[in-house]
């Protein structure tokens, strides 16, 4: 938690790529690990910018490849971010009143 | 009754608890030393394979640092700050939760750009080369 705070507050750009703690996996959902556990967390950036990562699903990784029931929750990720599903509404507004574990510069 | 804690406000207590352990702040050196490297190393345009080889260390040990998840040694940390070309420095600063005290200090480590031993022995070589012809 207190590293994905560091990545929030640093920019997520710093922690992005091969070998590094966030990757990309497909369609513009990305996971973020650890080498040490299996944990991982799936999610997207809201935009462009990647100030903000939103988290839709974690797992328990159980090997080195995907298994067929991850990739399909991954499918199901970026169908949440392609139809914009996450967004929370009220009286039928789009609102971004969204728990924030921390807000950063966005950029390093 | 008190109020029901949101799981948000419940990973924020739990943070803020761990912060006032003395584990934090090897933990939090651990993750300043990731972050000079991963700056450096985007800065340089060098893979972490690079880097390893550089440093005369192993790639998984290097990638292990770079997660925050290897308690390596001042040693290593130097090694692999020297590689980069950078002065690595233990700054103190202000901080507060410490047990005993309401303001204590707490330390960071700092990176500085050195001028690489490595590049700089390719410098002159060239140098020398340019000057033989």
């Amino acid at each position: 938690m207190k590293r994905l705070m560091r990545y929030a507050q640093n920019g997520f750009l710093l922690y992005e790529g091969k070998e590094k703690p966030i990757r990309h996996e497909w369609d513009g959902v990305y996971r973020i690990g650890h080498p040490v556990d299996l944990f991982r967390i799936l999610g997207f950036y809201e935009d462009d910018t990647k100030t903000n990562f939103i988290v839709i699903d974690a797992w328990m990784k159980g090997g080195q490849r995907l298994s067929a029931s991850e990739q399909a929750r991954i499918d199901a990720i970026a169908t949440v971010k392609k139809n914009g599903l996450w967004r929370r509404k009220t009286n039928g507004k789009e609102n971004d009143d969204y728990p924030k574990l921390a807000e950063g510069s966005g950029g390093f | 009754m008190a109020k029901k804690m949101t799981t948000t406000q419940s990973l924020l207590k739990d943070l803020e608890d761990f912060d006032k352990s003395p584990e934090s702040r090897g933990y939090d050196l651990r993750l300043d030393l990731a972050d000079i490297i991963l700056r450096h190393l985007d800065h340089n345009g060098w893979t972490q394979k690079k880097l390893a080889e550089a440093a005369g260390m192993k790639p998984p040990l290097l990638t292990r640092v770079i997660h925050g998840a290897s308690n390596c040694t001042l040693d290593t940390a130097g090694r692999i700050l020297f590689a980069l070309g950078i002065q690595g420095k233990l700054i103190e600063a202000d901080a507060v939760n410490s047990p005993g005290t309401t303001r204590a200090k707490s330390v960071a480590i700092s990176g500085s750009k050195i001028p690489n031993p490595a590049k700089i022995a390719r410098d002159s070589s060239k140098a020398a080369r340019a000057t033989a012809r």
